[in-house]
């Protein structure tokens, strides 16, 4: 069997696919893996010799001719020598012929990418984002929906990344699959590293994901109880790797390693401590300790360290960041002292819920989300406010309904789809309001997205038994109440 | 180079008028696949923010 394996997105999103492509290699004989990645971060595919084939997306050369035009009028603009650069990207891989292709990069680009290679080679079948017939975005199965609906910045999914692949493609990750080879040929001698050291990586593939250097600095030079800190970084984070060693005694590494020896580092580290990026990530596959300061425009829920010893302190931003609270956590991890109660760590043992702490993690959204998509219960809705908005979207389901059977009886008009539209847009704005709803909200925008193209009765179907299951679910919050009408206004 | 980005959108403006003249006229096929590819392909160059790789 020869699969495809689509990751365009960076060297964290590309280790996050590792164990995907070590579980089947160990569980499918004789099976053929190639990868697509971008030129620039393909270099961490040299880390995984389970890749038979790497395919490189050159988005430089596609775009070249583009950029380099002269942008004059009644010049060339680039455009047909750029598809003509693309098309030779396209048919090298469909020349493979690839059995499956697993799209693991959720993005536009790849969903017709995806869909290209399908339609262009026989019997290839894909898993991830790909187009409709038409030209619309389809999920091949049911995880890239949920991953659409709920996945991501905004959303409220708790399920790891690493998880939600093994569930779309069906497999069981092993010990054997979170390893990383030993690079052998690799030598640390020329930086005198201690026997005892906490790796720290100063940066993020976003400034907002860090620290500045005045916090690295109050962190770094006050725990003279721990072991010595070691910092990463690249060779652009080196200015404030220096800035931080200034006033720190720490060994300053920043722009000094290559990917295998920044491994190593990480390997033979006592702990690592950083923001959500590479080195963070490769502390899952070195299983090393992992301290990860988060905040809340990251979901450390799906793209957080799986080490066995990882611990999480989440902030709002940056700008709230605790440093005495960071310093007790620090002291708690490394002199395994009592852990502080928000503090989060990594419980392996809940598959659809990698972290946990010991204060209360109750959230309703995505209790909700468990609800509609793992069979579990609904959560109970104990807030005025919240049942207020559950009154109003109750509401606009039952006129959708109301409007959809009107439109199935006879026919569909302007009238029946103007007030369905309408409804439609208050609920996209209930959504954005109300966050414990949205995971409902994105569910039947999701399942309306699912509906392949058909006739108008086809399509109206569907979509009235996707309105019908909204109903259901708020049956059960509202009752025979649902057909009150509400203030919408309000 | 300083054109750059605006030669990016005016060729992403041509490309999307493009594609929606061929589904027009011929409706979704491949070669207005290959167009949204490349729609998408520029898209995505303002959206891969500090992206230095964590290695030398």
């Amino acid at each position: 069997m020869k699969i495809l394996i689509l990751q365009t997105a960076r060297f964290g999103d590309i280790l996050q696919t590792f164990p995907v492509i070590n579980s089947l290699k160990r569980s499918k004989e004789n099976i053929e893996i190639h990868y697509l990645a971008r030129e620039r971060f393909s270099s961490i595919l040299d880390l995984n010799s389970n890749i038979d084939k790497v395919h490189i997306l050159d988005s430089k050369s596609i775009l070249e001719p583009i950029i380099m035009s002269p942008f004059e009028e009644g010049y060339d603009d680039g455009t047909d020598k750029a598809l003509e650069a693309l098309q030779t990207t396209l048919d090298q891989l469909t020349e493979e012929n690839f059995d499956h292709i697993y799209n693991l990069s959720f993005s536009p680009m790849t969903s017709y990418f995806t869909h290209y290679l399908c339609q262009n080679s026989t019997n290839t079948q894909s898993f991830g984002y790909t187009r409709h017939q038409d030209g619309f975005l389809d999920f091949s199965e049911d995880v890239s929906a949920y991953f659409y609906a709920q996945v991501g910045v905004g959303g409220q999914n708790r399920v790891h990344l690493t998880d939600l692949y093994a569930t779309m493609l069906g497999l069981d990750y092993t010990e054997q699959d979170w390893q990383l080879p030993l690079q052998k040929d690799v030598e640390l001698t020329d930086f005198n590293l201690p026997n005892n050291y906490i790796a720290v990586h100063i940066s993020a593939s976003q400034e907002q994901k860090t620290l500045n250097a005045k916090q690295w600095t109050e962190i770094l030079k006050a725990n003279s109880q721990l072991p010595k800190f070691v910092l990463l970084g690249t060779k652009e984070e080196s200015p404030l790797a220096e800035e931080i060693a200034k006033q720190a005694d720490v060994i300053n590494l920043a722009g000094r390693t290559d990917l295998k020896q920044l491994t190593e580092i990480i390997r033979q580290a006592k702990g690592f401590i950083g923001s959500d990026s590479l080195p963070m990530n490769i502390c899952s596959f070195t299983h090393t300790k992992c301290y990860n300061i988060s905040f809340n425009s990251v979901r450390f829920w799906e793209t957080g360290p799986l080490s066995k010893h990882s611990y999480i302190r989440c902030f709002n931003t940056s700008k709230d960041v605790d440093l005495d609270l960071i310093q007790k956590d620090l002291s708690a991890i490394f002199n395994n002292a009592q852990l502080p109660d928000k503090l989060f760590y990594y419980n392996g043992n809940e598959l659809t819920q990698r972290y946990t702490s010991k204060a209360n993690n109750y959230d309703f959204s995505w209790e909700l989300i468990k609800a509609i998509y793992m069979e579990e219960k609904f959560p109970i809705i104990d807030d005025m406010n919240l049942y207020a908005f559950a009154e109003k979207i109750g509401s606009l389901i039952h006129i959708i309904v109301e409007n959809l059977n009107f439109a199935k009886q006879s026919q569909m008009n302007d009238s029946h789809l103007n007030i369905i539209t309408e409804c439609e847009t208050l609920l996209h704005k209930i959504g954005v309001a109300c966050r414990p709803f949205r995971p409902l909200i994105n569910w039947i925008y999701t399942e309306k997205i699912k509906i392949p193209p058909g006739d108008v009765d086809q399509i109206l179907e569907r979509t009235l038994s996707t309105y019908n299951q909204a109903a259901q679910v708020m049956k059960i919050y509202l009752g025979e109440k649902i057909h009150e009408p509400v203030d919408l206004v309000e | 180079m300083s054109q750059t980005p605006n030669q990016l959108e005016v060729s992403l403006k041509k490309l999307q008028k493009a594609s929606q003249e061929i589904i027009k006229t011929k409706g979704y096929n491949t070669e207005s696949e290959k167009i949204n590819i490349l729609i998408e392909l520029i898209k995505e160059q303002g959206q891969h923010e500090n992206s230095h790789p964590t290695n030398r």
